[in-house]
């Protein structure tokens, strides 16, 4: 008896599910977005008709998550508005720098700033960092909104 | 000849446990780490620093030159002053010197009446809101100039922003 349980060997075809996982892996691979690590999802955005679509071909970018009590959050974390925005102008200067001495265009700088706000946000606390952005050398800004249709 | 033989019985055989075990365990990671985002739009807008907005036809103002680089200047803006109530609503739009309206399509009346003139001076818009006024509604009155033909062709809103003080 002990002998035929040892000759009945079962060893089960890996390969389908193996295969499986991976076009499963693949798909995640795809799909996922690490700039997405930027945005507060959190917040309540506002919701209107018209907004534009995103053009994915802008790449500088500096996302400001604004709360409803005008705090800032980036990267998931309450950052000072003044210090963190000359902070972060300061390494787009440093970068644009680099990127094209020849360029200088002035004290403007070419990211585009990406201000996402609670609906419920006093416009009083988006225009103080707006503010900031301004006097740091931003001058191109984008107000993130949901489409009525989302 | 006799090597060679030996060579040819041996049977390899991958172990698919190893592997199967590493693709779960990425499998689980992007699975944790997939959160789909709702899909957004955007208001595109350019502000420079507030700089006085003169009059066309001012001596000293206007931008005779056409290699002045200064957009603004020479530029006659459209004043709209939007006040709040005490929930952040929008209690009232003052178009220019026309008399305030509470509701938002009147006041879409309103300046589409305004820019429909063939010969309308105005260019751009400078908002002046009211510091608790909600960004909701800011945006509702942006996107209604934009809606009324105060986009330039790189799809930015020619609005500027102030608080009302």
């Amino acid at each position: 008896m002990a002998a035929l349980h040892q000759a009945l060997k079962a060893e089960p075809n890996l390969t389908p599910i193996l295969d499986m996982v991976f076009q499963l892996v693949t798909f995640f691979m795809l799909v996922i977005n690490f700039k997405a690590a930027s945005l507060d999802t959190s917040l309540q955005l506002p919701v209107i008709g018209s907004a534009l679509p995103i053009e994915s071909g802008e790449h500088d970018v500096l996302v400001l998550n604004i709360m409803r009590d005008g705090k800032l959050r980036m990267y998931g974390e309450i950052r000072d508005v003044e210090s963190c925005i000359a902070h972060e102008a300061k390494t787009a200067r440093q970068s644009a720098g680099r990127a094209s001495s020849k360029s200088g265009a002035g004290n403007d700088l070419p990211t585009t700033v990406i201000i996402r706000a609670d609906r419920t946000t006093p416009y009083h606390f988006i225009h103080q960092v707006i503010q900031a952005c301004q006097a740091h050398g931003y001058r191109s800004f984008q107000y993130r909104a949901l489409s009525t249709g989302t | 000849m006799q090597r060679k033989k030996r060579h040819i019985e041996g049977d390899v055989e991958l172990n698919m446990a190893a592997m199967l075990d590493m693709a779960f365990q990425l499998l689980a990671f992007f699975i944790l780490t997939y959160s789909p985002a709702k899909v957004e739009g955007c208001i595109a807008i350019r502000m420079p620093p507030p700089v006085p907005v003169t009059r066309t036809d001012s001596k000293d103002g206007g931008t005779q030159n056409p290699n002045d680089a200064n957009a603004l200047a020479g530029v006659l803006s459209l004043q709209i002053a939007v006040t709040a109530n005490k929930d952040g609503g929008i209690s009232g739009i003052r178009v220019g010197e026309h008399r305030a309206v509470t509701d938002l399509r009147d006041f879409e009346q309103k300046l589409r009446s305004i820019m429909k003139v063939s010969d309308s001076p105005f260019d751009q818009v400078q908002l002046k809101v009211s510091p608790t006024l909600e960004y909701e509604n800011v945006l509702k009155i942006i996107e209604i100039c934009a809606r009324n033909k105060l986009t330039s062709p790189d799809q930015q809103t020619k609005v500027s922003i102030v608080e009302l003080q």
